[in-house]
């Protein structure tokens, strides 16, 4: 029993330097992480429409933009609203800004193909397009042409009988309906394919206007040199490194053992908070490193708050065990608040904030939830392994 | 267990409080912040050097002409370092530093022909600051509501109090030191007012603990001495911890970062003296003089109830 638990203490140990080892030496986790303009540099446009815009246009520009960006293979393209007419559309690591802006600023065409690839009518012939949910098929999109299309499409559809009519967004294929029967009534429908109905929604979108609702024009085009500066950026990164080392010093120099318990919680914090972000697909930017750090000062905090009532139980003449158990037990209601309304307060700056406040909320909000989940629950299984080795004899050893 | 008496001495540091505060305002709206390019806008220069040179070597001389905070970006790199093409992006500036810094960058890099040349403007609006400090304010709304839930109004409304004093403090004497401050400002703010919120919390929290355990009679003062006391080693490791990771920060993460860890540096002495010293007496105050009322009423009761007797 003794020898398992200090056996699993050293398994941890291990398991978090050789992770470390791997994603820093090997396989550099860097690699995985995307970066937000301001880390990474890249293409910065402002559109503005030339006329009054309704709220509707310019959603739905949005939705145009997005997919233009995307189809240009962006990685992580932020397409948003600013004020009421305008979109600022970030791409991180886009070094051709002239192939960027003719990008967005093409106007997208809608081309219905028959199955031989001639063309059958265009966008200019579809008066709209919508999203609903359809109980047999799910998500669907109906169509509606004009006369002119109308009279196409019921040509076509009786040609192409049980083939295929491929629709096309520029040289995309969106989607290939199959003819179920002869459309004489100006009317179609895309069912199939669409994950939910914001998928059919955003098709419907894209289809309802080859072009953008409103024209817009490019106010602001700029290529944005990384916040930091590419010569800053390596000096960021040793003066982190040299903090992160003087956390790690300062904790083991006051609380000896279980500082080092609390240090080795905080690298499985970062492995939590990068792995998290990692897997939401977030983009990392300069606010939202800010609250990887707030973060990580939470995390030291909680080990700190639940290290001094350790101290206080013993204090009160209590064994190590105990001590242990109420000191946690007694510090984690304070932890507990401060977590919550911490998360709380994140989640009110996510809702209401813009980019920059954002992605500071989104970090927050992971790393809060990882710092709970290692200072508290990874320290206490630590410290629970390490009471059998004989350092738990030893209080200035153990806890300084 | 160190045993100050905070409370005691409450006057003194409501007037240290009171004099930090009126210097921070006065830093803030008689000085003003020292807005850098992202907000004020400034200078591009597109310049086409004869031989490549490294961003770098463009920062050393600008550094030497008092614009470091100025950005740099290497057009077409190919090797990733060095390039002929470099934009810079300066505040702006009088005609003779302009002239300055272009003979600079001659003598120490070589020739070079200027491309483009354009005033621009920040890019950073002051919507978007409105916008930030609206969420700001909402957000604060949500921790008034959670903290009257989990604690009373009263440790809810002198906690957010305090979060505002601590930021307030923070922007006024960072525009009276008058540092550069570029759009790092909001991340700052935003995590001064996260650790603000975190250490009201823990304080109050023993504070809550002793007023559950309270020994009838026991003086408020008391109380909220000890609880200050029992939290202040922690208080103090907390605030190290996180001053040193600041202090780093600002000595080895060069120039474009100072302005944030700075800001945070004073924020985090602050939040610490704000905790113990500003949020906690004025707890104190707020409750020690409702206990004194409602002493008095009970008391003028009793007395009444005797002399009807």
């Amino acid at each position: 029993m003794r020898g398992r638990r200090i056996v699993g203490l050293i398994l941890i140990v291990v398991v978090v330097a050789a992770v470390y080892a791997y994603f820093t030496a090997v396989n550099p986790v860097t690699r995985y992480v995307k970066e937000g303009l301001d880390l990474k540099g890249g293409v910065h446009v402002v559109l503005q429409a030339t006329k009054p815009a309704t709220l509707a246009d310019m959603k739905k520009a949005e939705t145009i933009i997005t997919y233009r960006a995307n189809k240009f293979g962006i990685s992580e393209p932020s397409i948003q609203l600013q004020g009421t007419n305008q979109i600022v559309v970030d791409m991180p690591g886009v070094k051709n800004q002239q192939q960027a802006i003719k990008m967005i600023g093409q106007t997208a065409q809608l081309i219905f193909k028959a199955p031989n690839g001639s063309v059958i009518l265009t966008g200019k012939d579809l008066v709209s397009a919508s999203a609903t949910l359809d109980s047999t098929y799910g998500p669907i999109v109906n169509l509606q042409f004009n006369s002119e299309g109308t009279k196409l499409f019921a040509a076509a559809t009786k040609k192409y009988l049980n083939q295929t009519i491929s629709i096309y967004l520029d040289k995309n294929e969106l989607t290939a309906p199959n003819v179920q029967s002869v459309i004489t009534g100006g009317q179609a429908m895309i069912n199939g394919g669409f994950a939910n109905l914001t998928d059919a929604q955003n098709l419907a979108n894209l289809l309802n206007s080859g072009a953008l609702p409103i024209p817009m024009k490019i106010i602001e085009a700029q290529t944005v040199s990384p916040l930091l500066g590419a010569d800053s950026v390596a000096r960021s990164a040793i003066a982190i490194l040299i903090a992160m080392l003087l956390i790690i010093l300062i904790m083991i120099g006051i609380y000896r053992y279980a500082g080092l318990i609390a240090d080795i919680a905080l690298a499985i914090y970062l492995v939590l908070v990068v792995g998290a972000l990692i897997a939401f697909g977030a983009v990392l930017t300069l606010p939202g490193i800010a609250g990887i750090i707030l973060s990580a000062a939470i995390a030291v905090d909680a080990n700190v708050i639940i290290f001094a009532r350790i101290r206080d139980e013993l204090r009160a003449g209590r064994t190590m065990g105990a001590a242990i158990d109420h000191g946690f037990k007694n510090a984690l209601r304070a932890i507990m608040d401060s977590n919550v309304s911490t998360v709380i307060a994140a989640a009110v700056l996510y809702y209401f904030g813009s980019g920059e406040v954002r992605g500071f909320a989104v970090t927050l909000i992971i790393g809060v939830l990882a710092s709970f989940v290692t200072a508290v629950g990874a320290t206490r299984y630590l410290l629970r392994l390490s009471e059998d080795t004989p350092l738990v004899r030893n209080q200035k050893l153990f806890l300084g | 267990m160190p045993k100050f008496d905070f409370i005691g001495n409450r006057r003194t540091w409501f007037i240290v409080s009171l004099v930090v505060l009126v210097i921070a305002l006065g830093g803030l709206f008689l000085r003003g912040l020292n807005l850098g390019i992202d907000f004020t806008g400034g200078m591009t220069y597109n310049l086409t050097f004869q031989k490549p040179v490294s961003a770098a070597q463009v920062r050393t001389v600008l550094d030497r002409d008092h614009v470091g905070n100025s950005l740099i970006q290497l057009v077409g790199t190919e090797s990733g370092h060095t390039s002929k093409n470099v934009l810079i992006e300066t505040p702006t500036l009088s005609e003779s530093a302009r002239a300055t810094l272009q003979a600079d960058l001659q003598s120490s890099l070589g020739k070079y022909q200027i491309v483009g040349f354009d005033k621009v403007t920040g890019t950073f609006s002051s919507e978007l600051v409105k916008a930030g400090v609206l969420a700001v304010l909402i957000a604060s709304l949500a921790i008034v509501l959670y903290m009257m839930i989990r604690f009373d109004f009263r440790f809810a409304l002198t906690g957010i109090a305090a979060i505002f004093y601590d930021a307030i403090v923070t922007i006024g004497l960072v525009a009276l030191i008058h540092f550069q401050v570029s759009q790092n400002i909001v991340p700052a703010v935003l995590i001064i007012i996260g650790y603000s919120l975190n250490d009201r919390i823990i304080i109050f929290d023993r504070i809550r603990e002793n007023l559950r355990l309270r020994k009838r009679g026991e003086p408020l003062q008391e109380l909220t001495n000890r609880s200050l006391n029992q939290t202040l080693a922690r208080s103090i490791i907390t605030a190290v911890v996180v001053i040193m990771a600041m202090l780093a920060l600002l000595v080895f993460g060069g120039t474009t970062t100072q302005d944030l860890s700075a800001a945070i540096l004073i924020g985090v002495v602050f939040g610490a003296y704000s905790s113990i010293l500003f949020a906690s007496p004025l707890w104190f105050v707020w409750v020690d003089s409702t206990e004194r009322a409602q002493a008095a009423t009970s008391s003028r009761n009793r007395a009444k109830a005797k002399a009807s007797r």
